[in-house]
């Protein structure tokens, strides 16, 4: 049962975070930065998505990984 | 050189010919159990088939032109599998419960198993897939055409239109064609999974990604200097907008974007097949979830510098599609270009590979097949359904890749291969409502999703499928621009006038409005049928299953195991099965069950619940069968209440049975069960016996009465109140045919009756008294038959009243299994009280009635049966001539019938011999012989019961001396009360039981004083069990001492005081107390042997007499005595002496010496002598001879008148 209750806290902890994903991937959060500006010669908004992708992969592999 | 067709050609023919041997690699791999694929990694790569050629060119050419809006495509599977474990392994599970094989399969049986929708699914799948694979083998035929123009750079609007035969595309649809036929449909497999294609798809997503990184770093870093670089110039170039979304896509195309790449990593056919379908292991989605998307991460992140590079490099020299492909070449990269190129092939070729395995199952399986079994095409009853299977699957293929073809043939490409591949997500993503909506709707109806698809398939054509035909020149461009017809609102991409989104979200809002709403709508307004609502709650709670990943395979764990025996078997019951397992057992609980041991607990658990139950619970613990967890439950909590409530049963069973018959008393034992079941079965029992039955009789037929019915006799009642207007105790109760009672009697059979109020059989035996039972509230009845060697005894009923539930059917066989029970117990006590009445009477019949009268003591008598049956215990008090009376007390061995008879032959023979008047020892010797001949001759017949053992006592007071001679053979010596209140156990000697022989019995001869109280008694009275005899003789003699009673009252004092609570041996106790015949009584004359004394003796004698008042008797006597004197003195010898005994008889006595004895004789009618004995014989009522130590008496008795008995 405890295996169950396990799987249950993973499910709802990875869809939290897909949640944030999509919250921070439409605006009005994305349209923050949507500028021609660059940052660190890149432009800010192919920093922003590609950080926020990388930071939506890193808490999945940290979850999964913590879950057992 | 290297890009020359034929190298070209070479190279790509040989690549794939290396991914087959991968592929082969990998199959042998599986087929000796080593599976390559059974592995998160493997797994997590098979899952980038996603990145098609699209990926690699298509990617590059839409940041082109929209910038970086690609990106969308890219983020949504990123957000699926986060959400993945609440979405795909939902789909997982049941895919792999359900042997769900495709996703019209999965459809279809969401929604009741529906043959239709998995027909629709397919259809829309194939169109809508169509156009994708025709994007493949667009860009592999474009890049192969580019290539080999080298080092030309040629973009693929210049490449025209090649006649039919001459199209690379053709050959290469042919050749990929052959390919997928090869990978997929060599064989048949029950699940669908391909592990070598699988492995191919992991080798090729490597080099597709290096391919692309390749490019990526050669671009950054060798064209220009680094990102700084590529984005500066670019910026500089007026190439900022591609920056951002703003200007090239609205936000709510992204938004679609993402929501559309989200629906399509799950339902594109081919993601289905590897991410489901393909799936070795549960467990390896965790690694899947987070490896894809970085994979994809970094196979995109060069992806909008090499698109800025293109344009600045190339600009509009060659299609931004082929930018990935042109820079290498344009810079001269030709080992690059050919890299890439394969990439694209690589990518190209898996994704039809597994698109077209994916479709052609789902055409086999949900379209064609079940079209030819409705049919009953005569194909389906081919020997080789096999072959005929695969064959259909391999006319799929080639036909799905000839669609490809021909669309892109037709179409020709003039628009990008991003919103070529965007028509196809939106066609997949109609599937959503149904798949998405199924898995956590239980509403969802088939009707339901029937009326969403078709809607949105539909809108989907039209607003994205038309258009695009109109685009390429196959409609007129009128058609989108003015919409069909010229009606306005009809146009395609802005359909009823709606305006301001581009075409994809346009399609996409309209398919999606139709298609949810059409599902739900009618989803709410039609009801489903039985099939899909069970299906339905299978799909949707599959995840409320407390189960984890392990459970898969067959794999549990120990501890789990045991939990589940212990449910059904109780904790002992789980260790015996554990104990008897033979191989080694884990140590642990939390250790993984071997099949064996999981083996070896279903045949003991099927022992216990059946072998389906047994085979339904271990699946469903480790998890094999379909079936949801709350059932198993459900099905162990009903199975194990189910073994509570059968072991209450039986312990009350147990406790009931083992609480009746305790005794063997007819009514005690109805009163026992009464007892036994009330309250914890029924609330009150009644219990009627047939009236034979109550007497110890057999019951018999008399039972019944004339017109039917029974008639029986209440024999208990018992319950949780007295007051219940029951017949009562001992009433006679005729039933009426009808009444349950009757029928069971007639029957044989416990009857039910639920409701007593419906019966009205039942009310007609006593109407007014059935109100008022009903009105007590007593509601339910079961009659039970009281069933004994075939004959019924009788009926117990067992009544329930307010507060308890009615009777049900199950509790029938417990009603007539307890009353079965009983009925023995009831036989029991009956035979048994037939034979101890039996024996009893026997006994008493061989008992003295009445005693004799005499007047030598005053008797008074005791005889008890022991409980447990008649026992050989008797006494006697025989009157002796002469004032005297012999006293007899003997005891069998044993109990009985066959010990009341033994002591009934003994009595008499004592009887016989005292008519011989020996004296006691004597008497004992005659009985010992008749004893030992007796069980002599019993030994010779074969009997095996003897009478050895027997013990007597045998007693001879005469109240005239008040002398008592005793003689005993190993009875209870008796004991003797003086007068004084002094009492001694006479020392008899023991002597021996009858009928061991030896050494002769002795008497003692001693005087008693007048009102001493001989007290003659068997081992009964004195013998207890685990006490010591002196104890009884201790007690005995403290009763007797002290006051003078009468006999009878000693013998109540004794009894009083000796009588055992349990009596196990009989008891008889005789109290004689002596008397003394007065000296008034007696008249003695010694008569010398000359004749003239006899004048002289009849002379006094007739004075006497006339003295004691019996002149009557004067004359008789006068001539008895002169007849006897005369014999004594003709042949007798030595003095002879005369005694008159005035008693209650009235005795003459003629003592001699001589030994002779005289004998009656008829005497000759010419004798002179010979008739004086005759003439005695005729005078007196008694007449005989005893013998005393110095010679005989002759002795004769007249009774006296007036005296009663005489």
């Amino acid at each position: 049962m405890a295996e169950s209750r396990d799987n249950g806290q993973l499910a709802g902890r990875l869809a939290a975070v897909a949640a944030l994903g999509f919250l921070l991937a439409i605006p009005p959060l994305l349209t923050q930065f949507d500028r021609r500006d660059r940052i660190f010669g890149l432009p800010v908004l192919y920093v922003y998505l590609y950080l926020v992708w990388a930071v939506l992969i890193g808490l999945i592999a940290v979850i999964v990984s913590r879950s057992r | 050189m290297l890009l020359r067709t034929g190298v070209i050609v070479g190279i790509s023919v040989g690549y794939l010919g290396l991914l087959f041997a991968v592929a082969f690699y990998a199959e042998r791999r599986a087929d000796a159990g080593r599976s390559l694929i059974n592995n998160a990694t493997v797994y997590a790569l098979s899952l980038t088939v996603y990145e098609t050629a699209w990926a690699l060119y298509g990617n590059v050419g839409d940041a082109a032109t929209t910038g970086i809006g690609f990106l969308g495509i890219y983020l949504g599977p990123t957000l699926m599998f986060a959400l993945g474990y609440l979405v795909l392994r939902r789909i997982i599970r049941i895919s792999r419960r359900n042997r769900v094989t495709s996703l019209a399969d999965f459809v279809s049986a969401r929604y009741g198993k529906s043959a239709l929708l998995g027909g629709l699914v397919t259809v829309i799948a194939v169109v809508g897939i169509v156009p994708y694979i025709s994007l493949q083998l667009k860009a592999v035929s474009n890049t192969f055409e580019i290539l080999r123009r080298y080092p030309e750079i040629t973009s693929p609007a210049q490449l025209g239109h090649a006649p039919l035969l001459e199209d690379t595309g053709l050959y290469v649809a042919l050749l990929l064609a052959a390919f997928t036929i090869l990978f997929g449909t060599r064989h048949l497999d029950t699940a669908e999974r391909h592990e070598g294609l699988v492995a191919a798809v992991a080798f090729e997503s490597v080099v597709k990604l290096v391919a692309l990184f390749a490019v990526g770093v050669s671009v950054t870093f060798w064209m220009f200097h680094g990102f700084d670089d590529v984005f500066t110039q670019a910026t500089n170039a007026g190439l900022g907008r591609l920056f951002t979304l703003q200007g090239n896509l609205s936000y709510g195309t992204w938004v679609w974007l993402v929501v559309l790449a989200m629906l399509s990593i799950v339902l594109l056919p081919r993601q289905w097949q590897v991410t489901i379908v393909e799936n070795v292991d549960e467990r390896h989605l965790k690694r899947g979830i987070w490896l894809f998307p970085l994979y994809q991460l970094t196979n995109t992140v060069f992806v909008l510098p090499i698109a800025v590079g293109g344009l600045l490099l190339l600009g509009k020299a060659a299609d931004p599609d082929t930018y990935v492909l042109t820079l290498p070449m344009a810079e001269g990269q030709q080992a690059l270009a050919l890299f890439i190129f394969i990439g694209g092939l690589s990518a190209g070729t898996a994704m039809i590979t597994v698109e077209t395995i994916a479709l052609s199952t789902m055409v086999s399986n949900s379209l064609v097949m079940p079209l030819l079994l409705r049919g009953k095409s005569r194909l389906t009853h081919r020997d080789d359904a096999a072959g005929l299977v695969l064959g259909i699957r391999r006319a799929a293929i080639v036909l799905i890749l000839l669609l490809g073809y021909a669309y892109f043939r037709l179409t020709g490409g003039g628009r990008g291969l991003a919103s070529i591949g965007l028509v196809s997500f939106a066609a997949v993503a109609q599937f959503a409502p149904a798949i998405l909506g199924g898995l956590f709707w239980k509403n969802g109806t088939r009707w339901g999703v029937l009326v969403g698809l078709v809607a949105g398939f539909v809108m989907w054509a039209y607003t994205l499928l038309l258009p695009s035909f109109a685009e390429s020149g196959l409609l007129p461009v009128s058609f989108l621009d003015e919409g069909p017809f010229g009606i306005w609102l009809l146009r395609p991409q802005q359909l009823f006038g709606l305006t301001g989104l581009d075409p994809v979200s346009h399609a996409m809002f309209w398919s999606a409005l139709v298609n949810i709403g059409g599902y739900v709508t009618v989803s709410l307004v039609v009801r489903p049928s039985a099939a899909e609502r069970a299906q339905a709650v299978q799909f949707v709670d599959i995840l409320a299953e407390p189960v984890g990943e392990r459970r898969w395979q067959a794999r549990t764990t120990v501890g789990a195991l045991q939990m589940m025996l212990e449910r059904f078997l109780g904790r002992e019951g789980a260790e015996r099965v554990v104990r008897s397992y033979s191989g080694t057992m884990p140590e642990s609980p939390e250790a993984a069950a071997s099949p064996d041991l999981i083996h070896h607990a279903e045949a003991q658990l099927s022992g216990s619940v059946g072998a389906a139950s047994a085979r339904l619970v271990v699946d469903a613990l480790v998890g094999e069968e379909q079936i949801r967890p709350d059932e198993v439950m459900e099905m162990i909590g009903e199975a194990s209440q189910r073994v509570e409530l059968i072991r209450q049963r039986l312990e009350f069973l147990y406790d009931a049975t083992s609480a009746i018959g305790t005794t063997l008393d007819v009514t005690h034992t109805a009163e026992e069960l009464t007892q036994a079941a009330v309250p914890r079965f029924a609330d009150y029992v009644t219990v009627d016996l047939a009236e034979p039955v109550l007497r110890g009789d057999e019951p018999g037929m008399n039972g019944s009465v004339s017109g039917g019915g029974t008639r029986m006799r209440r024999a208990a009642v018992g319950g949780i109140r007295e007051d219940v207007p029951f017949f009562s105790l001992g009433e006679l109760i005729t039933f009426v045919p009808s009444s349950p009672t009757a029928r069971t009697v007639e029957s044989g059979q416990a009857i039910l009756v639920p409701r007593l109020r419906d019966s009205p059989g039942w009310q007609e035996v006593d109407q007014a008294r059935a109100q008022r039972i009903l009105d007590f509230g007593i509601h339910s009845l079961i009659t039970a038959p009281l069933p004994a060697r075939g004959v019924l005894l009788g009926v117990a009923n067992f009544w329930r009243a307010d507060g308890s539930d009615p009777f049900e059917q199950d509790d029938l066989s417990l009603a007539a299994e307890l009353a079965a029970h009983a009925a023995v117990s009831l036989d029991n006590a009956r035979r048994y009280t037939r034979e101890h009445g039996m024996a009893v009477a026997l006994q008493r019949s061989l008992l003295p009635r009445a005693l004799p009268e005499q007047n030598a003591v005053d008797v008074a008598y005791r005889y008890l049966p022991a409980q447990e049956g008649v026992g050989g215990d008797w006494f006697d008090v025989i009157p002796l001539p002469g004032a005297r009376v012999a006293l007899v007390m003997g005891d069998v061995v044993g109990h009985g019938l066959h010990a009341a008879a033994t002591m009934g032959r003994l009595r008499t023979a004592v009887h016989n011999f005292s008519s011989l008047d020996p004296p006691p020892d004597e008497l004992l010797g005659h009985l010992d012989e008749l004893v030992t001949l007796t069980d002599q001759e019993a030994a010779a017949a074969g009997s095996e019961t003897t009478i050895t053992g027997a013990t007597c006592l045998y007693a001879i007071y005469d109240s005239v001396s008040r002398s008592c001679a005793i003689a005993r053979a190993g009875h209870p010596a008796p004991a003797l009360a003086h007068p004084d209140g002094t009492v001694e156990f006479l020392d008899v000697p023991s002597g021996l039981p009858l009928g061991i022989g030896g050494l002769p019995f002795e008497s003692i001869e001693l005087r008693l004083p007048e009102g001493s109280r001989l007290v003659l008694f068997t081992d009964g009275l004195i013998e207890r069990r685990g006490q010591d005899i002196d104890i009884g003789l201790r007690l005995l003699r403290e009763t007797l001492s002290g006051a003078d009673q009468s006999p009878e009252q000693t013998c109540d004092a004794v009894l009083d005081a000796l009588l055992p609570e349990v009596q196990s041996d009989d008891i008889a106790l005789l109290v004689a107390r002596t008397r003394v015949l007065g000296a008034g009584q007696i008249a003695e004359w010694d008569v010398e042997s000359d004749p003239a004394a006899v004048h002289r003796v009849r002379a006094a004698v007739s004075a006497r007499l006339v003295e004691w008042g019996l002149e009557s008797l004067a004359d008789t006597t006068e001539l008895i005595l002169s007849e006897l004197i005369t014999n004594a003195m003709r042949y007798g010898v030595g003095p002879i002496k005369v005694r008159l005994l005035h008693d209650r008889l009235l005795t003459c006595e003629v003592y001699d010496r001589s030994l002779t004895s005289p004998h009656l004789r008829y005497a000759a009618t010419m004798d002179e002598g010979g008739r004086g004995l005759f003439l005695v014989a005729q005078l007196t009522a008694r007449w005989g001879t005893r013998y005393t130590e110095d010679g005989k008496v002759i002795w004769a008795e007249q009774a006296v008148p007036g005296t009663p008995g005489s």
